[in-house]
């Protein structure tokens, strides 16, 4: 057991060295010399001379790469070329916003898809499992970036109960909120459905039944405490998504997170601050996959015996 | 019986991941036949474009912007005039080519390194399955954006940024049915008469994972169609005045008090493309589901 949370320790970390390496080699993927991408053809000399050196153009593709990596276990990820900040500090002001909008989601894809997840396996094939159904292919078809102005245009405008963009107080999280969260609960809620049905045909759950427990507790607390677990390491795997699906929907709405930040600096051919948010969201998802492994490993022993599963 | 829920699809999180096989079976052959339908008609009127659209979708009249829906404009017009309908019927030509072909290289790339790791021996499977997590690490559409941040903004950059994202899945997917396969009695005869591994790879292990991989790519395709929009959301697609959905969208997005029609119709749009995508994706994977209950 011991051996093989440190094997997906292990794993975890030479999957962020490989980040680590992919973004310090954003660089090197700008077509022609990125100098002229960054600053335009008709920049001084003086100017370009500054930004090779300061983005390591003058050095060797392997040196570079080394130089970034020490760079980024140190928590020094450049600055910024627009403010001339530490990338860091840029990151540590707009990580709040982004995260009170990813507790936001998940707290209400949660709540969303508990209750429709147990009615839709309580009755398979029944309104609620239908209603799921519905919610995932809409959610699927529908984009957040299409839902987002959707939302906006029916809780915002039409019936001025949210404002429209940005972030002023809880009522400003709501539209945003959802956007992200829809999509979310329609994915946990047929996880939740699946898990559940499968909990319902297993041995113990027929032991249990045998017994005389009653079917309600049969159903909320041993299938469900046996649905738990697949339905945690789906919940911490999208928990990390979302700093990406926030890229998007933080667009939509000028919510001041990191995925604004990023494509504020993607404008701006900011490429300290691209790479630094890219990394940073990255390495959150490494590190929530790798608690969803934990999770798992912790909550239901059986898939130790299968290290080949995962 | 599970082997294909399995296989997510990490790269598009708009993706339920869960629900292939959920759609009843009744239902099944309904669901393909709307889907193609819808597909179809969506696909000849990408390829008509030229020919069907009633104004060419560059053309501005700045007398008659923002126009609502009418009888010279059935979509009404945007910002600069322009004719909404024709900009929606040359944009699917972008969001499905662009979609088409960012599937197929990752399809590509993907059954490569599948076949690759699962065929390889130990070795070769450790390294591409390094090299896989490193590019799972990157969720949803990060790994696209960052690409095509760098690359600049093209049609032919989206693709190349959506399909160095989008083959993870498919590589997953091989290399499993691959392991499985190559330890059948038929491939072992093959090896003992001695064909060679790239001969055994096509001909024996390949075919048996064209099914799923066709119900996995279907799921791809409306998943690379969405990160295109996305991408141009955000600036990053074909840039302007090329008629993309979802810079449409992103037009539209400004002006949803005056003109609410500007953002709903390439929603609108984009919804039937993915909804058809994926009523043939799923009645395909409830088709497999069977095949190999049988």
């Amino acid at each position: 057991m011991i051996g093989l949370l440190l094997r997906r320790a292990a794993l975890a970390a030479v999957t962020a060295c490989g980040v680590v390496v992919l973004v310090s080699a954003l660089l090197s993927a700008i077509p022609g010399d990125p100098v002229d991408a960054i600053l335009g053809e008709r920049a001084a000399a003086a100017d370009r001379d500054a930004l090779r050196g300061s983005l390591g153009l003058d050095l060797p593709a392997g040196e570079r790469m080394a130089r970034y990596a020490s760079g980024v276990l140190r928590g020094d990820l450049g600055q910024s070329l627009v403010s001339g900040r530490p990338v860091a500090d840029l990151l540590r002001e707009r990580w709040p916003a982004t995260a009170a909008l990813a507790l936001a989601a998940t707290a209400l894809a949660v709540a969303i898809a508990l209750p429709l997840g147990l009615l839709a396996a309580a009755r398979p094939g029944g309104f609620a499992d239908r209603a799921s159904l519905g919610l995932a292919t809409f959610a699927a078809s529908l984009p957040s970036f299409a839902l987002g102005p959707l939302l906006v245009l029916a809780f915002a405008v039409r019936l001025p109960w949210f404002p429209v963009a940005g972030r002023s107080g809880p009522a400003s999280l709501v539209l945003p909120a959802t956007t992200l969260a829809l999509g979310m609960a329609a994915v946990l809620a047929r996880q939740l459905r699946g898990a559940m049905i499968d909990a319902l045909s297993t041995d113990a759950i027929r032991a249990a039944r045998a017994r005389g427990v009653p079917s309600s507790r049969l159903f909320l607390v041993h299938a469900l405490r046996l649905a738990a677990t697949p339905a945690v390491t789906v919940l911490a795997l999208q928990a990390g998504g979302l700093l990406a699906g926030a890229v998007v929907t933080e667009t939509v709405f000028a919510w001041p997170g990191l995925g604004r930040l990023l494509v504020q600096a993607i404008g701006a051919r900011d490429l300290p601050v691209v790479q630094g948010c890219t990394l940073a969201i990255a390495l959150t998802f490494v590190a929530a996959n790798l608690v969803a492994d934990v999770a798992q490993l912790l909550l239901d022993p059986r898939t130790a015996r299968e290290p080949g599963a995962a | 019986m599970r082997s294909a829920d399995e296989v997510a699809t990490p790269g598009f999180d708009a993706l339920p991941e869960d629900h292939r096989g959920a759609f009843g079976s009744a239902s099944g052959s309904g669901r393909l036949a709307a889907g193609s339908a819808l597909l179809a008609l969506l696909a000849v009127a990408a390829l008509l474009a030229p020919w069907i659209a009633p104004a060419d979708p560059l053309a501005q009249d700045l007398r008659s912007t923002l126009q609502g829906p009418s009888g010279a404009h059935l979509l009404g017009t945007d910002a600069l005039g322009r004719d909404v309908l024709s900009r929606l019927l040359w944009g699917a030509r972008l969001s499905l080519g662009i979609g088409a072909l960012a599937t197929a290289a990752s399809l590509a790339i993907g059954t490569a390194v599948g076949l690759f790791a699962g065929y390889g021996g130990a070795v070769a499977d450790e390294v591409a399955g390094r090299v896989t997590d490193v590019f799972l690490a990157f969720p949803g559409l990060l790994l696209a954006i960052a690409l095509a941040a760098v690359l600049g903004p093209s049609a032919r950059n989206v693709v190349v940024a959506l399909s160095l994202m989008g083959w993870t899945t498919y590589a997953r997917l091989v290399r499993a049915e691959v392991r499985a396969k190559a330890a059948q009695e038929s491939v072992r005869a093959a090896e003992a008469l001695g064909a060679r591994p790239l001969r055994v790879a096509t001909r024996h292990l390949l075919p048996s994972v064209a099914r799923s991989l066709a119900v996995q790519g279907a799921f791809g395709a409306s998943g690379a169609i969405v990160a295109e929009a996305s991408l141009s959301f955000l600036g990053l697609g074909p840039p302007p005045p090329a008629p993309s959905w979802g810079s449409m969208l992103a037009e539209g997005r400004a002006l949803l008090l005056a003109a609410p029609h500007l953002a709903i119709a390439p929603a609108v749009a984009l919804a039937a493309t993915v909804l058809s995508i994926q009523w043939i994706a799923d009645a395909l994977a409830s088709r497999t589901t069977r095949a190999t209950a049988r």
